[in-house]
């Protein structure tokens, strides 16, 4: 069966969710000193210490992931400890810069986050054409329909809800790209939910009220994840 | 069997070491240490490590870090920890230049690499599968010289001599057509289209038995 593997470029992605502010810059060197301080640490281990100490009280605990052990989709691993300070979200951050995963990580580095789950979604790829739109959050092997259908539409029949494990049926791989069926047109991908809403979606206020608590849904699934 | 001193060991494998294909550093940590009768897990560990530096060096030298001037502040301190020297271990899979820092050096802007790379997975149909399909092409085909005989020759069929498909043919009988009419005086064919009519040899008899009587 012909299939496709998406990858999400790690420049882009992290340049969209990063920010660096007077607070994060603050917080770096603070953490530089304490990495001098403590030689015989590991950066992991000075991470989540690190972080420990500079958690806000009245906050959720902070929490460290590897995104080789999600359904990851990103061009390079990444390793980081979340927490709050004063109310906003940073993460020390390193990235896989090769050799085994296990080891070759870069230094730490802080940066200021939106929201506490914003580097969390690095296996969700978003599919669109036309008025149709497509959602996966497993890095491109399961997809849900998000277009215009409603729960009527939701029979079997329909060729653009897929299966478990499939890909929708009116979608085409060829060797020249993944095109719909119906019409020929190229589907297009994006990790950026934003920028893949179709046009349409914005201007359309009913579909907002019908498909944001899906997504509202998507940050809650990522906060349980988050506890789990 | 014949015991060695411990400094004929330390010899042996000191010879060992300077005949390998290591790096010349590599080489001359581990002869020292291995004269020095260090224990063999110490020997091959300053070996690898004397082996990684130098490949780190090299790969250094072969692409060196490079500042990101146009970028964002964002950008700029995302490029340089992509492009930071994470290290290199022979036992890595990462050969001589394919670990991602490496590869990211010779990126030339991350900015204009495309968000998202999709790779494709064309099932394309085996060499066997292939080979069949060619094979069953061929043994339904009708060959060319028999097809130019059955064109000569209408009254038999010519079923190809091998056939997977093609059931054979019964031959089409074909009555002959009556092309010429032979003339009872002398034998000589006239042409259908030079034929009397009915009427005319009924009239030109009807004259003959006339004169006759």
């Amino acid at each position: 069966m012909n299939s496709f593997e998406p990858t999400i470029d790690l420049f882009h992605f992290l340049a969209d969710r990063l920010m660096i502010t007077p607070e994060s810059e603050e917080l770096e060197k603070k953490f530089k000193e304490y990495d001098r301080e403590h030689p015989d640490e590991s950066y992991l281990e000075e991470m989540e210490n690190f972080a420990n100490q500079e958690n806000d009280e009245d906050e959720e605990e902070i929490y460290t992931e590897n995104s080789y052990n999600s359904d990851s989709a990103l061009s390079q691993g990444i390793q980081y400890t979340v927490f709050h300070k004063n109310g906003r979200a940073f993460v020390i951050l390193q990235i896989h810069g090769g050799t085994d995963i296990r080891g070759g990580y870069t230094e730490p580095y802080i940066f200021e986050i939106d929201d506490e789950a914003s580097l969390l979604d690095s296996g969700y790829i978003y599919a669109y054409v036309g008025n149709k739109y497509w959602e996966s959050y497993d890095g491109g092997y399961n997809w849900e329909f998000r277009g215009t259908h409603y729960p009527s539409d939701e029979a079997q029949g329909n060729p653009d809800i897929p299966r478990d494990n499939e890909y929708p049926k009116s979608w085409e791989i060829t060797k020249e790209g993944i095109f719909y069926k119906p019409t020929g047109e190229p589907i297009s991908f994006s990790s950026h939910m934003g920028e893949s809403y179709p046009q349409w979606w914005h201007s359309n206020p009913k579909l907002i009220a019908r498909w944001a608590p899906t997504f509202d849904k998507k940050q809650k699934t990522l906060r349980k994840r988050l506890k789990a | 069997m014949t015991e060695i001193s411990d400094e004929e060991k330390k010899k042996l494998i000191a010879e060992k070491i300077e005949s390998s294909d290591l790096p010349q550093e590599a080489k001359e940590i581990g002869v020292i240490n291995a004269l020095m009768g260090m224990s063999p897990d110490a020997i091959i560990q300053s070996i690898i490590d004397t082996a990684n530096s130098a490949a780190e060096r090299e790969a250094e030298k072969a692409y060196p870090k490079r500042e990101f001037t146009d970028y964002n502040p964002v950008e700029k301190k995302i490029a340089e920890i992509l492009t930071e020297n994470t290290g290199i271990h022979m036992m890595d899979s990462g050969g001589v230049d394919g670990r991602h820092w490496q590869q990211n050096r010779k990126v030339a802007d991350f900015r204009t690499r495309p968000e998202i790379q999709i790779d494709l997975y064309v099932d394309e149909p085996l060499e066997v599968e292939r080979l069949q399909e060619n094979h069953i092409e061929r043994q339904t085909e009708v060959p060319y010289n028999q097809k130019k005989l059955n064109l000569k020759n209408e009254e038999t069929i010519q079923v190809p001599h091998v056939s997977l498909q093609v059931a054979n043919k019964p031959p089409i009988l074909k009555i002959p057509k009556i092309i010429k009419s032979i003339n009872p005086q002398n034998n000589i064919p006239i042409p259908v289209e030079e034929q009397p009519k009915k009427k005319q040899i009924k009239a030109e008899d009807k004259e003959k038995e006339r004169l006759k009587a």
